[in-house]
């Protein structure tokens, strides 16, 4: 039977961010929240919201007079967007290719907006209402009655309740009438609870509340969304970096951190990064920097993919090398993480290998060509 | 340049009361022009001096004409290679429309009786490279990295969105500030930008000299209006200061020279102007600008609501649902994006941004079209396009073509008609010509809609053409832009086919299908410059079926066309011979493998074909082309089907003997490469295989000798080779064969009397009859 939950606060006792695996924005992103707080505490704000939208804007695409780099990479109009919808009566759909950082994106708004990131509803096919909206405490509901009390909150729920954001993962992936209970909630912005006392039974949405989704667009056409529920979002793809600059230094950066979070003393320089990104790059548009057309493999080779691997690399050097990175790891983890056991995108890999690395004469990519026996 | 220095220049550039003010526009810019006409009418000035081509002055007065906009100023000319003697013709726009500073300017020292002077260096003489259409494209604006890093710092995505963020959507910016940003703004660039380009500094020396000849020249003070970018260095050099890029070293030029040149007005429309991008990028969305230009000129504040409304009819015009609520969603949008992004109205971004935020539903790809974004787009376009007054002058092509159309009957109205044209009656082929003249350079309102096609020739029973003839908005125009390539159409025509031909490499089709081009405009098309080009093309030609194709168009235009008037065409022999040799060059190095089957044995016939019919012409004797095509079919490292076709090459010239081919086929006996060598040989050699019973009995008696498996590899590729027979041919050929081997039989009388049609049915039925043998695997207890 489920117990009543009860909600940690965002800072109580396991608080520490250096003791978390993976802190939540909010906590990670601690002080500048506070500090972007503070200094737009003047600014009009949308009802609810902890952060005036120009700070927000600021928090997401970082701030070059402050020396803070961006933490989402992406176009200005298209995040100037995603803040608007969610300050508006509509929900905010991000739908895109894996790895193109929809979650991250989520996490980052919900924690600038509303200070809380955790109000989560991930998306399976298995995702029942209880998921979404509350269930019961049975023994609770069995001694006392229908009541608040006896009522274990769920994500949904918990945001219209205290005016937060929430985030629904995958969407696509819920069967359609789980889709369907965002229905009312985003058009009428109640939700009924039945079995409530006459005066209890709706919730109504305080400022504040609003609902992140993410769509992966490879899932397409799994379940598909109801055109009523299409309605109440305002959808955003969301593009892989276009700038090579840019990914290169994101990933330069995500793979050290990620690293250095692990407390492994090693970090990767920037022309394996480049290596790494180009690679990367190049098998995900089917074309090289010189304008060439390849064969692309059908796995996702997504920037995160990019960091995935680089990292795996690093970890690698650090345990069971002499701490150097080397391109040799790096096609290891292609392989072991990214290819896996395709071999269909294993041979087109070998093949770009065969065409395109083999003509670089200079390191590291002679290095990176001489490890091609680990694409088996 | 030190701090002092560029604030020495700010100051001089900012100053609006001196005697030469430089007033820095952006191209296409209503706030630019607004303050321009301003400073005009308080200025008074003795003359306002535009960069705008100076080779238009004397013909300045016509822009005062009652012309609609936009219409632009089209410079054109024709550029030689002094060495090569190859000529490159070349033409650019200068664009003005109703909110332009350019033309403002001019309507503003009109009406206060200000001289109005081109500065700019006729672009014949500053013509740097080909990529620019237009001359108002403030590239010097865009590019760079300080523009980069000023979008950066206001957070801004783009140059578009700096302008309107600095000075567009500031409705009640003061001249004063308009001068100070824009001044500060291109210098910063240009000090960014060094080295300040050849082309640029010529034009900017030109610029400074016509500026003091006016100084001499004018009463009064002098507006010099120019891109913001030149402001700065003319300055410098009108006043001793220092500027990037304000000295000039000589240059010389000799390689080509200029032949002929041309300036007039055209007409010019919203769409294109929209339509320029990168390079050649102006300002974006010229309907939305024009609305803020007229509504800035009324004096009212922004509203953005009647486009909002515009964009309703669009997307209902596009049949795209749009319900109440979806507008309420894209008002609430645009409203919140315009504060988020510190603006008191919704302005262009906005609105584009609210569209794609609240319709769209779906993934969108970068740079893909979606109903909802073309909707945006095409109001803020605007559909403007412009007309010239009546009797505006037209440069010399333009009425050469009126002229024809008006003797020949064919021009076109707004209807819109169809004519049919006879091709053997010389008053049809003398409109076809014409019309395929116009259609070669792109004149607007013609088009092809049937007839003979002479590159295909499926048909030549009816030499015919249908024409679809209606006067098109840009009719004019496009023969004005055609002007570049000459002054009569004749000649314009064959310029362009050059042009086309020298920017064509190593393809010998290409040649054929432009000389089949030139051909239907008319023999006189066929310049002396153009054959060279072609035969450049035929010469450079590294594929054996690109020749052969190009020879089959020759050998038709040679021999058999009877509409064109290229049969024995003297200027033609040249080409048949060159295209010969080449074809004849490359059967010998074609290599393994054969990509493209069908074609080669076509090249194969074709040559055989030139040479059966054109001996006189080819500088080949039959001895010479049989030594060649034996090396061909004795080298083992070509493939058989290649050696088939050379061997029936040479059978059919004469050059084998019926003996010697046997001997080849027996060279040819394994099964994978019998079919091969056949189909080549087959395909031709196909009269003396008819004719020779003693081949047919080899092959025969070579298959008797064939295992059963070796038999079945050999078929596939076998019954390809006799596809080069019609039915009745392989009928014949068996009955034939049936004869010399059972003399005393009769062949069968079903065999003889079948139809065509019965045949294929029973073939039918038999091919079924396989098929279910294998289906239930019972092919292997035969
Ligand atoms: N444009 C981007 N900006 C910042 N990080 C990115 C970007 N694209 C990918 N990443 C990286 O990818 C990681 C994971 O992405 P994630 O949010 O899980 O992707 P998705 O939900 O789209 O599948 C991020 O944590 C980040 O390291
Ligand atoms: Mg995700």
């Amino acid at each position: 039977m489920a117990k009543k939950r009860t909600r940690t606060k965002s800072a109580s006792s396991n608080g520490d961010p250096q003791t978390l695996q993976r802190p939540p924005a909010e906590i990670l992103f601690a002080d500048e929240l506070r500090a972007l707080a503070k200094a737009s505490a003047k600014d009009p704000k949308p009802p609810g919201w902890k952060l005036s939208p120009r700070a927000v804007l600021k928090f997401v695409l970082g701030d070059p007079s402050e020396d803070r780099p961006a933490k989402f990479v992406g176009r200005r109009a298209f995040l100037e967007r995603c803040i608007v919808s969610l300050a508006t009566n509509r929900g905010l759909m991000l739908i895109g290719e894996p790895g193109t950082a929809k979650s991250y994106l989520s996490e980052l708004l919900t924690a600038a907006i509303s200070g809380d990131s955790t109000l989560t509803i991930q998306g399976s096919a298995g995702t029942t209402e209880d998921n979404i909206r509350y269930s019961w405490n049975y023994a609770l509901l069995v001694s006392e009655g229908p009541s608040e009390n006896a009522l274990v909150p769920a994500p949904l729920y918990l945001g219209m309740k205290h005016g937060k954001l929430v985030r629904f993962e995958e969407i696509t992936r819920c069967a359609l009438e789980i889709q369907d209970v965002l229905l009312s909630v985003l058009s009428d912005r109640v939700m009924a609870v039945a079995e409530l006392p006459e005066a209890q039974r709706s919730l109504y949405a305080s400022n504040g509340f609003n609902v992140i989704a993410t769509a992966n667009t490879r899932d397409r056409g799994v379940n598909e969304m109801s055109a009523a529920l299409k309605r109440r979002f305002n959808f955003e793809t969301v593009h892989p970096i276009a700038d090579i600059q840019e990914e290169l230094q994101l990933v330069q950066r995500e793979t050290n951190r990620n690293l250095s979070r692990s407390q492994v003393p090693v970090t990767i320089d920037p022309e394996l990064t480049e290596l790494l990104v180009t690679t990367f790059r190049e098998l995900r548009q089917g074309k090289t920097v010189d304008g060439k057309g390849i064969e692309t493999p059908s796995t996702v080779l997504s920037t995160a993919e990019a960091v995935a691997t680089g990292y795996a690399a690093g970890v690698h050097a650090y345990y069971y090398s002499d701490g150097q990175v080397q391109p040799l790891h790096l096609v290891r983890h292609l392989v072991g993480s990214v290819l896996k056991d395709n071999p269909d995108d294993l041979k087109t890999v070998r093949h770009y290998f065969d065409h395109v690395i083999k003509k670089r004469k200079t390191e590291p990519w002679q290095a990176f060509y001489d490890a091609r026996d680990e694409l088996i | 340049m030190d701090e002092h220095q560029m604030d020495a220049l700010q100051r001089r550039l900012c100053d609006d009361q001196a005697d030469v003010v430089f007033y820095p526009v952006r191209h296409h810019s209503p706030a630019s022009a607004d303050l321009l006409s301003q400073l005009i009418e308080e200025l008074k000035p003795g003359a306002v001096l535009i960069e705008g081509p100076s080779d238009f002055n004397d013909s300045i007065n016509e822009l005062s004409l009652e012309h609609e906009l936009p219409i632009a100023i089209y410079s054109y000319f024709q550029l030689v290679e002094n060495q090569s003697q190859t000529a490159t013709h070349h033409g650019v726009y200068y664009p003005f429309c109703e909110y332009s500073p350019e033309w403002v300017a001019i309507q503003a020292a009109r009406s206060c009786g200000a001289a109005v002077r081109f500065i700019d260096l006729p672009w014949a003489e500053s013509f740097e490279h080909e990529r620019t259409t237009h001359r108002y494209a403030d590239a010097e604006l865009r590019r760079g990295r300080y523009v980069q890093a000023l979008c950066e710092r206001l957070q801004v995505e783009d140059f578009d969105d700096l302008w309107d963020r600095l000075i567009e959507s500031q409705l009640g910016l003061s001249r004063r500030d308009y001068l100070h940003r824009v001044h500060s703004l291109c210098l910063n660039i240009r000090v960014w930008e060094q080295p300040i380009s050849l082309s640029d500094r010529q034009r900017e020396a030109f610029m400074a000299a016509e500026i003091r000849a006016s100084q001499a020249r004018f009463e009064g003070p002098l507006v010099v209006v120019t891109g913001g970018f030149h402001s700065g260095a003319l300055a410098a050099r009108l006043s001793g200061l220092d500027c990037p890029g304000s000295t000039d070293d000589a240059q010389e030029n000799g390689a080509r020279r200029i032949a002929q040149r041309g300036i007039a007005l055209t007409t010019y429309s919203y769409q294109r102007l929209d339509n320029l991008t990168g390079y050649d990028a102006g300002m974006p969305s010229p309907g939305f600008y024009e609305y803020a230009w007229r509504q800035r000129r009324d004096r009212r504040t922004f509203d953005h609501q009647p486009l909002l409304s515009r964009l309703v009819d669009a997307l209902r015009g596009r049949k795209q649902t749009l319900s109440t609520a979806d507008l309420i969603a894209v008002e609430t949008s645009a409203q919140a994006i315009a504060a988020l992004r510190g603006r008191p109205h919704v302005w262009r971004r906005d609105l584009l941004d609210a569209v794609t935020s609240c319709l769209i539903k779906d993934e969108l790809e970068y740079g893909c079209a979606s109903p909802f974004i073309d909707a945006v787009h095409e109001v803020l376009r605007g559909e403007r396009r412009g007309r010239l007054a009546q009797g505006t002058r037209l440069p010399p092509l333009v009425r050469d073509i009126q002229d024809q159309l008006e003797t020949f009957g064919l021009r076109p109205d707004q209807r819109g008609r169809q004519i049919e044209l006879d091709l053997t009656d010389p008053e049809g082929r003398k409109q076809s010509r014409l019309l395929h003249r116009l259609r070669i350079l792109e004149i607007r309102g013609f088009s092809r809609r049937g007839g003979t096609d002479f590159s295909q020739r499926d048909n030549l029973d009816r030499l015919w053409e249908l024409w679809q003839l209606r006067w098109s908005p840009e009719f004019e125009a496009s023969c004005i832009e055609a002007s570049r390539y000459g002054t009569r159409l004749s000649t314009a025509a064959a310029a362009c086919l050059t042009q086309q031909a020298a920017q064509t490499e190593r393809d010998a089709t290409a040649a054929a299908e432009l000389l089949i081009l030139a051909a239907q405009a008319g023999v006189e098309t066929l310049s002396q410059s153009l054959l060279e080009s072609l035969e450049r093309l035929i010469h450079s030609e590294p594929r054996f079926v690109g020749a052969t194709s190009c020879l089959e168009h020759l050998l038709f235009l040679y021999c058999f066309d009877e509409a064109l008037g290229t049969q024995r065409l003297e200027a033609l022999r040249t080409l048949v011979r060159e295209t010969f040799s080449r074809s004849l060059a490359l059967c010998e190095s074609h290599g393994r493998p054969v990509s493209d089957p069908r074609s080669l044995l076509r090249g194969m016939r074709t040559m055989r074909e030139t040479f059966r019919r054109l001996p006189d012409v080819l500088d080949w004797t039959a001895e010479e082309i049989g030594d060649v095509i034996r090396r061909v079919q004795s080298d083992a490292h070509k493939p058989p089907l290649l050696r088939g076709a050379a061997a029936g090459m040479l059978w059919s010239l004469g050059q084998a003997t019926t003996e010697s081919v046997l001997e080849d086929l027996l060279f040819f006996s394994d099964p994978e490469q019998l079919g091969d060598f056949l189909a080549g040989l087959f395909a031709v050699a196909r009269e003396q295989v008819q004719r020779q019973p003693e081949l047919l009995r080899a092959i025969d008696q070579l298959l008797l000798d064939y295992a059963a498996d070796d038999f079945q590899a050999a078929l596939p590729s076998l019954r390809l080779a006799f596809t080069s027979f019609t039915p009745r041919e392989k009928h014949h050929m068996l009955s034939t064969l049936f004869q010399s081997l059972q003399p005393h039989l009769k062949p069968s009388a079903a065999l003889a009397t079948a139809d065509a049609e019965t045949v294929q049915e029973a073939v039918a039925i038999e091919e079924r009859l396989f098929e279910a043998v294998k289906r239930y695997g019972l092919e292997r207890q035969r």
